[in-house]
């Protein structure tokens, strides 16, 4: 009940249209100062929040997004995704999906991959009259693929908090995340072949590329086709870590943007390293303020309360399923999915052991929740994304959301009826029992 | 009524996680709940290195960190990675109250933090690679994850290119052949799942590990007599639950590396003596240059145990 | 996030006027040059990591050696990174935040309050992220707590760049808020009020 309360002020707070990191933290920081009398090493929590090894990826994979933007490598890329599926309806939308499943095999993070893909698709889709909702929806939820689709910066987390294979969940993330990206696709599909008839007879929808058109256009993505399989088979093959690879991935855009499309001038590399350095720093202060709202929640004891409720009843597995979900989507609202993890997991993992639940299909589960999250307003990184890209307003993309949150929603009914779309990988190469 | 917020970094299936569950339940029954302890576990409430500033400035009133966490900051503290120099059971056994311990406390309460707990947590360790590592020379040229600055000395002097990574990235780093070997407590051999991408093992008492608890002074001076003497009753009982636990928990995690496939070398004395001779000397070293005037103090007394 | 020309602004004629009104563009513009300087340090603070992460993969490829302290040194210098890049943040409300009230208001006078509010919070949290900021640096030099890599680098120093970095993001809080209530619209925040469009 508090907890149900804290959050409903915290989204009260937020409405007032204060920054939301700052929100956050006068909000936290008031009630720690009232409950506790004192706010604890405050300085060294966001110290230590900042000072991390794996968050280097983010600044770095921002400036891989902009060296392969403003290299207009990425152009070409999506191109040629657009000449394969253009003459069908809604190939717009596949084309981005697609492209933002590639990207999510290449990043971590989902704020990278909704950015990356986003600067290109969104110009494009609303070029080709594209509903702007459909625009938005499948940028904002189809770069939440990028945790889903291995590589996963909260799958490294919750594995290690969960103490189970980090491997094994990946593995287990792959065909979800193809199921998921298949879904998008497929609602979007539905949605712009009925958005395409209010467009009147005068909208001709662009004709099947011609085989030479097809070629020309593989040719020209030629180089940008090898970005991905240089940043995914670095980190496959054992070549590098995901911190290097969003590094080498980084310098290796810079290398095709600047000496092979020739479009990266100094200035224009500065511009993207400044634009990477102010992204990341507004992101990071996010993360700021919602790991200072987690640290309030956790030493209040707060959703270990939620969660001991849940646990004290002697409940079935799927009732038990169902309540965490309905937690997890409740914290998802304002908290971004590190806090998540960290607040959630260490309480849940001995209840799955007694329920007997696999770890490693509960941690799918949760990483769908996890994308939930990041497309779920108030606070959803994702849509921050399309909202800095577009300055569209907020509302506008909240609405563009929620259809996708609904198809996440129909993806964990299936996982949960249907376990082994998760497993079968992971159980195939030996790596679950 | 106090609350002790305990944090600690361990997930909740470590048996450490587990003493300290009892611990808590010890206080509150021979307090009558009057001292209650909250435990926080897997840096839930603060990172690992956050706990020593976040318990000396009271924002939690408890931790619990491996010893040598605190790295250049009490150097003495790193004085059982040292190889195969504090390994010995007994010597750990009489650790509790003797001079050696009293050196370190004090130490410990110059850095703003009272000692109450001494958790003996493990002095089994396992080198894994995908190749065997049964001696010194089998190390030339492996990147292996190692442990801090001072005991990286050993794994360089017998030719091993040692490497820091943050914990959960090490897997993934060994799956991918980024490092090529870990050394690392048999237990989280198992929890963090090493057999899965890791061949060969070799089991040796290279280095010895407390998990140990302190807490915020002024709290702890709050404490009524009567209390603070039930918490430190429960420590000690705490302290020597710890051996049994420990030593059962390394024999279980042998044999799940081995059942999960592991090709698993148990060192022989003969074996730890010839490790010893080539990775001791350089750690001790350091040790001294890093800590000249109670370094010496500390190995004496430890000597004597 | 380009500044565009305040459509509707019916404070910009008065500026003139006032002398005070001129005193504060003035500040506005020295502290926007010391936002950007920051900025421009925090791009080279950027580009060390890179460099660093690519010189670690090649020492461990060409020479087998890893270096262990470049994930350590790599963490300080995306605090300094981060840090330097607050303020101008903060200078061109690059925030993030839900701007449900913004739109209902558009250019109403009650729009520069919500906006006004918004920068109150955020001096608020960079004050009192000043002040601990402070106090972990003092906690650090006091009780001695040194890096684990390199004890050579204080950490404080390090520790430093979040009371710097926050300390700059207040000043331009302040400014913003000096002007707003004077009735200028901070230069950089014109979109705020009126770049709504796709
Ligand atoms: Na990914
Ligand atoms: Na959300």
């Amino acid at each position: 009940m508090t907890f149900l309360i804290v959050l409903a002020a915290l989204i009260a707070v937020l409405f007032l249209g204060m920054p939301m990191f700052a929100g956050m933290f006068v909000f936290s920081v008031a009630i720690m100062a009232v409950a506790k009398g004192t706010l604890g090493a405050m300085g060294e929590f966001v110290f230590g929040n900042v000072n991390s090894y794996l968050l280097v990826a983010i600044p770095l994979f921002m400036l891989m997004a902009e060296f392969m933007v403003r290299g207009k490598v990425v152009d070409d890329l999506y191109d040629c995704a657009h000449t394969l599926v253009r003459h069908l309806p809604g190939g717009l939308a596949i084309a981005t999906v697609g492209a933002c499943a590639i990207f999510a095999a290449i990043s971590g993070s989902s704020v990278a991959t909704a950015l990356t893909i986003g600067s290109i698709a969104i110009p494009q889709m609303l070029r080709y009259n594209y509903s702007r909702s459909t625009t938005f929806g499948t940028v904002a939820a189809g770069g939440t693929l990028g945790i889903l689709i291995p590589p996963s910066l909260p799958m490294v987390l919750y594995a290690f908090v969960a103490e189970t294979s980090i491997g094994a969940l990946f593995m287990a993330g792959v065909l979800p995340g193809l199921m998921l990206a298949a879904m998008f696709a497929g609602y979007a599909v539905i949605v712009e072949t009925r958005h395409e008839r209010t467009l009147g007879p005068a909208y001709a929808r662009p004709v099947r590329a011609t085989g030479p058109e097809i070629l020309s256009a593989l040719r020209r993505s030629a180089w940008a086709l090898t970005l991905p399989p240089f940043v995914l088979g670095g980190m496959y093959f054992g070549i590098f870590t995901a911190t290097e690879a969003a590094a080498m991935g980084a310098l290796y855009a810079l290398f095709v943007g600047g000496v092979v499309y020739r479009n990266l001038t100094p200035a224009v590399l500065w511009d993207c390293v400044l634009n990477a350095c102010r992204t990341s720093a507004m992101l990071l202060l996010i993360v700021i303020g919602a790991g200072v709202f987690g640290h309030m929640l956790t030493l209040l004891r707060i959703p270990q309360a939620v969660v001991e409720l849940v646990t004290q009843y002697d409940v079935s597995v799927y009732t038990f399923l169902a309540a965490v979900m309905v937690i997890l989507i409740l914290l998802g609202l304002v908290l971004e999915s590190l806090s998540i993890i960290l607040i959630t997991t260490p309480i849940l993992v001995p209840v799955l052991a007694h329920l007997g639940i696999d770890k490693v299909w509960y941690g799918v589960l949760l990483t769908i929740t996890l994308e939930m999250a990041l497309i779920s307003p108030p606070v959803a990184l994702n849509l921050v994304v399309i909202k800095s890209l577009t300055k569209a307003p907020s509302l506008e993309i909240d609405k563009a959301a929620v259809p996708y949150m609904i198809l996440m929603l129909l993806a964990i009914v299936i996982l949960i009826a249907v376990p082994g779309i998760a497993l079968w990988l992971p159980r195939t190469m030996n790596l679950v029992d | 009524q106090s609350v002790m917020r305990l944090s600690h970094p361990v997930p909740t299936g470590h048996h450490i996680h587990k003493l300290l569950e009892g611990f808590a339940a010890d206080v509150k029954g021979a307090t009558n709940g009057a001292v209650e302890v909250q435990i926080f576990p897997a840096e839930q409430a603060a990172k690992a290195n956050e706990n020593h500033p976040s318990v000396a400035r009271g924002g939690i009133e408890a931790a619990s960190s491996t010893n040598f966490q605190w790295g250049n900051t009490i150097p003495e503290m790193n004085v059982t990675v040292i190889p195969y120099y504090f390994t010995d059971l007994k010597k750990i056994r009489n650790w509790f109250d003797s001079p050696a311990a009293k050196l370190l406390e004090a130490k410990l309460e110059q850095r703003g933090v009272k000692n109450i707990m001494w958790l003996y947590t493990t002095r089994s360790t396992v080198f894994t690679a995908n190749k065997p590592l049964l001696k010194p020379d089998d190390f030339k040229g492996v990147k292996i994850r190692g442990l801090n600055r001072l005991a990286d000395t050993a794994l360089t002097a017998i030719g091993a290119a040692p490497s820091a990574m943050a914990a959960p990235e090490v897997y993934q780093a060994l799956q991918s052949g980024v490092l090529d070997a870990a050394l690392t407590d048999v237990s989280a051999g198992v929890s963090r799942r090493f057999f899965e991408v890791q061949k060969f093992g070799t089991v040796t008492p290279y280095f010895m590990v407390w998990y140990h608890v302190y807490v915020n002074p002024a709290w702890w001076n709050k404490l009524s007599p009567e209390h603070r003497e039930a918490v430190q009753k429960a420590a000690r009982k705490t302290e020597l639950a710890a051996f049994d636990l420990t030593e059962a928990t390394a024999a279980a995690a042998v044999d799940e590396l081995k059942k999960r496939g592991m090709n698993l070398h148990v060192n022989s004395a003969a074996d730890d003596e010839t490790w010893k001779k080539s990775m001791q000397k350089p750690v001790l070293d350091e040790f001294l240059k890093a800590a000249p005037s109670d370094g010496q103090k500390l190995l004496d007394a430890i000597d004597k145990l | 996030m380009q500044d565009q020309p305040g459509g509707g602004n019916a404070a910009a004629p008065a500026d003139a006027e006032r002398p005070a009104a001129r005193v504060l563009r003035v500040i506005e513009g020295a502290v926007s040059l010391l936002t950007r300087g920051a900025l421009a340090l925090s791009g080279g603070l950027l580009l060390a990591i890179l460099g660093l992460i690519a010189y670690s993969v090649i020492w461990r490829y060409l020479f087998n050696a890893p270096k262990p302290w470049v994930d350590e040194v790599a963490g300080w210098l995306l605090v300094a990174s981060v840090m330097l890049a607050l303020p101008e943040v903060q200078r061109r409300n690059d925030h993030i935040g839900i701007d449900f009230l913004h739109q209902r208001l558009r250019d109403r006078p009650a729009a520069r309050l919500v906006l006004g509010f918004g920068v109150f919070t955020v001096l608020v949290s960079s004050a009192i992220l000043v002040r601990e900021g402070v106090t972990m640096v003092e906690f650090t030099q006091m009780l001695g707590i040194l890096s684990n890599q390199i004890p050579e680098v204080p950490l404080w120093a390090v520790q430093a760049f979040v009371p710097l970095g926050f300390g700059l993001m207040a000043l331009v809080a302040l400014v913003q808020l000096a002007c707003l209530s004077l009735g200028i619209l901070p230069h950089a925040m014109r979109d705020s009020l009126h770049g709504e469009v796709a």
